[in-house]
């Protein structure tokens, strides 16, 4: 490797790391020769799919890996002192023996004191069973022999310093939201001053905006603290939110380092792609390059590059080059491709036909989903919880929605967890009776209570489903999960037929070749795999109408591009009307005509996707374009730090955002705002709504507002 | 937390159906009891009148449901009812004995909880290791022996061949004179009668029966720590810990022990019932003078009042465990405290 | 018991059919599960050909020869009437099999049956059955046994009544438990959306998830079912003597042990112990290798 390093001069060094661990039979390379430094104060971050190990890493590093772990080679320094070797390893025991005791006593400076982790806070990286305060105060009791007293202050006072208010101390974890646990947990890791702190996902399964919260927190940490980062994502937008550089990571190694977080200069294709696959919303992509094949398992040592079958450039030196080794480009940009072709094959690339910049399909007036009025409330048991002990026991999930969705329309329907909109899914997807309103579909009142009917209109309306990992039965061989709504339906005579529509299926969903699959179970598949087997088995009953339910968001980056592509491709060549459910508002800009933004059952918004991407109108619709966009402004800035106020609890002022509202006036906590249309066919429910649409129409995609800007200019117009 | 008192008290009101059904059932089963209980007081060689008069004296003339709330009225003024053999209420000899049967089954308690907790973390930590092993297949003997057969053998090693042991009669031997009656359980009798010779040959004496009557506990009980211990050991919050740097008598005897403990609380309210049915068969082979044995000696005389009567108080008994084991539950798990 | 009442669908890709001949094969390459199996098919034997195998008459009083240590004459001694014990154990075991076995499936029956229905049904069924089960669950199992026995009087059809009651709620909750798992899950409402009726997600989806935790509770629960005929039968309240019954014949040593003569009493339990071990092996295994097929 490179000599001459001073190790000193680096707060971690990983120096030609490499990892194997044993799982039942298998041996698995987690990692390959990765070899890195992060100095004092930086912040590195790292992107890579799920099995790329880069979690594997972040454990490694902070030696908590369990027993099955063997580092076979190269070393990891920090501050110049060897923390973990072949000797040494990267795992933990709670088993006492001379040698694991004596790692253990070697690492007392390093663990949290020098480097603490913040892993995914939705998870349970709390003990569930101890207050929160308990768990923060433990920290200084066992580690800086503080008085139990002191050390509560101490608790009391990071958690103050990440914005969380004084009865979150004797709160257990289940009572926290998952941004709110993830700020404890940030907390929990700066409580001893480390140089370095690893954050883990840090922001995976947050809320669009929350993440934007828990970003600005690390970020603020940073320069408070004067810490090093090493964040760890496959949110390409967070990383580079956070980070100064950024390393790429495949199949447990790092295939490319970044000098900074410019993507377009990236060389490795792998970089390319993943990065091309993700919808934009500041882009008008006419269609996503998605990356083929999976990731390869590392179970087989893999000699060459590891992406050479998924790769457009591959050359026969790929097979035996291209692995480990980073050939440096200039300063501090290294590769680890042996062709580096993107540079001298941009033209290449670009050479497709550009496809004509979305043409808003033109759609028949021809509406085949029609609510009025729709509503649902759940009534919650009463004494279930504490916190609604005698307040209402009525949840309305969703009040008063009025959606059209045209035949041959692809309409997307956004908003956060808790926002009813899986609640409107199920009930236009028959699988769930409303309170109130009307749902037409086909021209059909829907009767819930008529099975007859149902049963029949079932047949049409189809839907997949967010988790591809639960939607199919574990039990079932693909070939009789996309077969099963045959047999319900009794739409085959005889075997054959049954199998021609099976695999006709399959082809459309682009499950091919078929053989390849026909007789697998779920388990064997990729999320991508079983997400195109839940399509396969709604395309099978032959629907009009098709909802998607978040297909997305439970699949690897690279697999996302494919899925979206397939629904795209479905609703304009075989013109089924499609209506996506999505919190991504990116992914709606890419594949749908009109867009829908709820709010707390609320839809808030509603327009096409130009107008409500380019002249998003209301502040929540703001809020949800603003944290999409990932540049490194803060949201907080723009949109005032009572956006990220979520803890309201029941009661909600008549406009359900106001709290969260930097135009929030007198008139927003008196009365609900009415809906006003803004331009054609764009329904804004705000109080401001005609001079917001006006402002923001000179604002066109420029997202250069400013909350103090819109303000002034709201205050002047009369 | 207001969240707790209301919880306390929903359970506390839960327990009223279970109650109510323990009762029920123990009903109905008494009176499908073969044979006219009239006719069993008093002998088949009766006339007639007689025997309609005794029978209304009973209340048996009296329709079911009417009967059964005679019973309910008499349970809830802690008359258990009447014993024709022994010529009067059951409850005095349930009184009399009732300590002898807590006193052992307490302590098989006391005995089985620890050692259950101390092996199932210890198996833990040593997964698929020699000790975890062996304790696997210990405690595989351990549910597969019957109660009663086990103590047996141990009866034949520690009496009949080491001699170590008492003679398996009673919880004192003969010759001693049994300190005054305080709680009726003798080992505390005579601690708080400062009666040290007692005290000691009362211990001596329970030493067998209770070991016997923990091991299948322990058994099931040991297996269900290890293999919550070793799910708590792979919660992502154990890697916290670690990671934090805590010693790791902290990680593992606080924050992974008391996750590892909620599977056991369940599991020990269930080994409750289980131990309240060894006492029965260990007071048989011990010939130890509790309820156990008074149940059995009735059921050989078809004394079936004293028998339904035990059985009421077991369920009693087993339901009272097991509100305790929700109680227990909830102090542990913030997470059911409603 | 997973055959298709769909007939092409039998033609290929039965996966049920593979998944589960895929739990068998690993089974059997498990040495816990062979050994089990081993044991049990010694037992099966014994029980079917025992009353052939036994040199004695079990019921034969034989006085003169009472309390005799095992030898080559008597295997495993004789009690306290002389009879030959070696001979009773071959005849208990052929009736504790059947006790266990006849018990405990019908409490499979019964207990899977109302679990699926509670389960599914929700609601008020599913709070009458399950308190029912709770009521029954609320007694420890050898008093509620014994208070069934002397209600209807001991006898081979009283044990097999008390054993197989008690061993309804375990399956029912169980049954029930798996139901409300799945009920839930995605590709139940998948299945509904595309129109399958109450039945076909009863069998084809719900019923196949409730089996396997039920069989390894069926496995435990005829270790189980042994123990408790044994503990009756001990006490006085299962089969009535001179029958040969395992428990019984711990009974019938008790006196002697202090004695010395511990053969009366310590093969039967022998008996009881392989055999209860052999289940719970069983049991185990069929998890293990369930949990493995279905995870991978």
């Amino acid at each position: 490797m490179e000599t001459g390093i001073n190790y000193d001069d680096y707060v971690l060094y990983v120096d030609d790391l490499s990892l194997e661990y044993t799982v039942g039979q298998k041996r698995v390379y987690a990692l390959s020769h990765i070899t890195f430094g992060i100095r004092e104060n930086e912040s590195i971050g790292i992107v890579g799919e799920s099995g790329c190990g880069k979690s594997t890493l972040a454990m490694a590093i902070s030696h908590i890996l369990p027993q099955n772990t063997v580092v076979t080679s190269g070393k990891v320094y920090f501050r110049g002192e060897v923390i973990v070797d072949s000797s040494r390893g990267a795992s933990f025991t709670l088993r006492s023996s001379r040698k694991a005791d004596k790692i253990e006593e070697s690492l007392k400076m390093v663990r949290w004191k020098g480097i603490s982790i913040v892993f995914q806070g939705a998870l349970d990286s709390l003990n569930p069973l101890f207050t929160v305060g308990e768990q923060m105060s433990d920290i200084f009791v066992y580690r800086e022999n503080m008085e139990k007293p002191m050390a509560e202050e101490k608790a009391k006072e990071l958690l103050k310093s990440v914005g969380l208010d004084e009865w979150v101390y004797g709160a257990f974890p289940h009572q926290l939201s998952g941004g709110m646990k993830q700020r404890v947990i940030i907390a929990m890791a700066i409580s001893l001053h480390p140089s370095l702190v690893i954050a883990d996902e840090p922001t995976t399964s947050l809320d669009v905006i929350t993440q934007y919260r828990i970003i600005e927190e690390l970020r603020k940490l940073r320069d408070k603290y004067s810490v090093s980062i090493m964040s760890i994502s496959h949110d390409v937008a967070m990383v580079s939110n956070l980070s100064d550089r950024i390393m790429v990571m495949y199949a447990g190694r790092i295939v490319e380092k970044l000098p900074g977080i410019d993507f377009s200069k990236a060389q490795h294709p792998y970089t390319n792609l993943l990065v091309n696959s993700i919808p934009k919303i500041t882009e008008d992509i006419a269609h996503l390059e998605p990356i083929t094949g999976a990731p390869p398992g590392l179970t087989e040592k893999i000699i060459g590059c590891p992406f050479y079958e998924r790769c457009n450039f591959s050359a026969e030196i790929c097979r035996e080059e291209g692995s480990e080794i980073l050939k440096r480009l200039s300063g501090s940009h290294e590769v680890a491709c042996a062709v580096l072709p993107y540079r001298d094959n941009t033209a290449k690339l670009r050479e497709k036909p550009a496809d004509p910049i979305r043409i808003v399909k033109a759609v028949r007036q021809n509406p085949v989903i029609v609510t009025r009025a729709l509503s649902k409330s759940f009534s919650k048991r009463v004494g279930l919880r504490i916190r609604d002990r005698g307040k209402s026991n009525i949840v309305n999930a969703v009040v008063d929605a009025n959606i059209v969705v045209n035949q041959g329309e692809s309409v997307a329907l956004v908003g956060e967890t808790g926002s009813g909109k899986t609640t409107i899914s199920r009930m236009i997807g028959l699988l769930e009776p409303p309170s109130g309103g009307k749902v037409t579909i086909m021209g059909i009142d829907v009767d819930y209570s008529n099975r007859k009917q149902i049963h029949d209109l079932r047949k049409s309306v189809q839907t997949i489903f967010q988790d591809p990992f639960q939607s199919i039965n574990p039990r079932y061989t693909i070939f009789r999960a996309i077969a099963e709504p045959v047999l319900i339906n009794k739409l085959a005579e005889n075997y054959k037929e049954l199998e021609e529509k099976v695999r006709n299926a399959m082809e459309a969903a682009e499950l091919t070749p078929v053989e390849d699959y026909l007789y697998k179970y779920p388990h064997q598949l990729s999320g991508g795999q079983r997400q195109r087997v839940s399509i396969a088995r709604a395309l099978v009953v032959d629907p009009k109408i098709l909802i998607a339910d978040e297909p997305i968001s439970m699949l690897d980056v690279s697999l996302r591009a494919g899925i979206l592509n397939l629904l795209k491709k479905l609703r304009d060549e075989k013109g089924v009307t499609l209506f996506y459910i999505t919190h991504d508002i990116a992914s709606a800009r890419y594949i749908s005509d009109r867009i829908y933004v709820m709010y707390k059952g609320d839809i808030v918004e509603s327009g096409t996707t130009e107008e409500i991407i380019k002249n998003p109108t209301h502040p929540y619709t703001m809020a949800l374009v603003l944290s999409s966009i990932g540049v490194r402004g803060n949201v907080s800035e723009t949109l005032g730090e009572n956006i990220f106020n979520q803890d309201q609890g029941d009661a909600l002022p008549p406009c359900k955002f106001a709290t969260r509202c930097f135009l929030a006036e007198e008139v927003c906590f008196q009365k609900a705002p009415e809906n006003a249309e803004t331009g054609i066919g764009h329904h804004v429910r705000c109080h401001f709504a005609p001079q917001l649409g006006s402002l923001m129409k000179n604002n066109t995609a420029a997202y250069g507002i400013n909350m103090e800007k819109i303000r002034k200019e709201l205050r002047n117009s009369p | 937390m207001g969240g707790t008192s209301k919880f306390l008290i929903l359970r506390t009101i839960s327990l009223i159906p279970t109650i109510f059904g323990v009762i029920l059932v123990t009903f109905i089963l008494s009176r499908i009891v073969p044979g006219n209980p009239a006719l069993i007081l008093i002998g088949p060689e009766v006339n007639g009148t007689e025997l309609k008069v005794l029978e209304a004296e009973l209340g048996l003339n009296k329709p079911l449901y009417v009967q059964f709330f005679i019973y309910l009225w008499q349970l809830l003024h802690f008359n258990l009812g009447y014993s024709y053999l022994l010529g009067q209420s059951v409850n005095y000899e349930v009184a009399l004995r009732f300590p002898a049967s807590l006193e052992l089954g307490l302590a098989s308690m006391v005995l089985s909880l620890p050692i259950a907790v101390i092996t199932g973390v210890y198996a833990a930590l040593r997964a698929n290791k020699a000790g975890d092993h062996a304790s696997r297949v210990l405690s595989l003997l351990g549910i597969s022996m019957p109660v009663f057969w086990i103590e047996i053998v141990m009866i034949l090693i520690f009496y009949t061949y080491l001699g170590v042991a008492p003679a398996p009669f009673g919880q004192l031997s003969a010759n001693l004179t049994p300190p005054a009656r305080i709680t009726g359980m003798e080992i505390l009798d005579s601690l708080l009668e400062l009666n040290f010779v007692d005290f000691f040959n009362a211990t001596w004496h329970i030493i067998l029966p209770a070991v016997g009557l923990s091991l299948a506990s322990i058994a099931t009980l040991s297996r269900v720590i290890r293999s919550s211990m070793l799910d708590v050991l792979n919660r992502d919050f154990m890697r916290t810990s670690v990671a934090i740097g805590l010693p790791k008598k902290i990680i593992v005897n606080k924050y992974a022990l008391r996750n590892a403990l909620l599977p056991g609380i369940t599991v020990a309210a269930i080994q409750a019932g289980a131990i309240i049915s060894g006492v029965v068969l260990t007071e048989t082979v011990f010939s130890w003078q509790g309820l156990g044995l008074f149940a059995v000696q009735a059921i050989d005389q078809l004394d079936y009042p004293s028998v339904m009567a035990v059985v009421l108080i077991s369920g009693l008994l087993f339901a009272f465990f097991n509100f305790l084991a929700d109680i227990i539950y909830a102090w542990v798990d913030p997470r059911v405290r409603l | 018991m997973f055959s298709e009442s769909i007939p092409f669908m039998n033609t290929k890709g039965s996966h049920q059919r593979s998944q589960f001949m895929e739990a068998v094969r690993l089974y059997f390459r498990n040495p816990t599960g062979i050994v089990a199996v081993a044991v049990l098919m010694v037992y099966v034997f014994i029980a079917v050909f025992g009353p052939r195998l036994s040199p004695y008459n079990p019921l034969a009083l034989n006085l003169p020869d009472r309390l005799q240590p095992p030898s080559l004459a008597h295997l495993f001694g004789t009690d306290g009437y002389g009879r030959d014990v070696f001979s009773r154990v071959l005849y208990a075991i052929r009736l504790d099999m059947s006790l266990a076995f006849l018990a405990v499936s019908i409490g499979y029956v019964l207990g899977v049956f109302l679990g699926l229905l509670a389960g599914y049904m929700g609601k008020i069924t599913d709070h009458g059955i399950m308190r029912v089960m709770d009521i029954l669950l609320s007694f420890p199992s050898i008093l509620f046994a014994i208070a069934v026995a002397i209600a209807i009087g001991a006898g081979f059809w009283t044990v097999i009544i008390a054993v197989s009651i008690l061993s309804v709620p375990g399956f029912a909750r169980v049954a029930r438990s798996a139901v409300l798992s799945t009920k839930n899950d995605l590709y139940i409402l998948a299945a509904i959306s595309q129109g399958a009726s109450r039945w076909h997600i009863m069998f084809r989806h719900i019923l196949p998830v409730a089996i396997t935790p039920t069989i390894i509770l069926y496995a435990l629960g005829l270790g189980n079912a042994i123990i408790v005929a044994a503990s009756l039968s001990f006490l006085g309240v299962g089969i009535p003597p001179p029958t040969p019954e395992l428990g019984a014949m711990i009974t019938d040593g008790l006196q002697y042990v202090i004695s010395g003569q511990w053969w009366i009493s310590i093969f039967p339990g022998l008996f009881i112990v392989f055999i209860v071990v052999a289940f719970n092996m069983m049991g185990d295994t069929i998890r293990e290798v369930t949990d493995v097929t279905l995870r991978r």
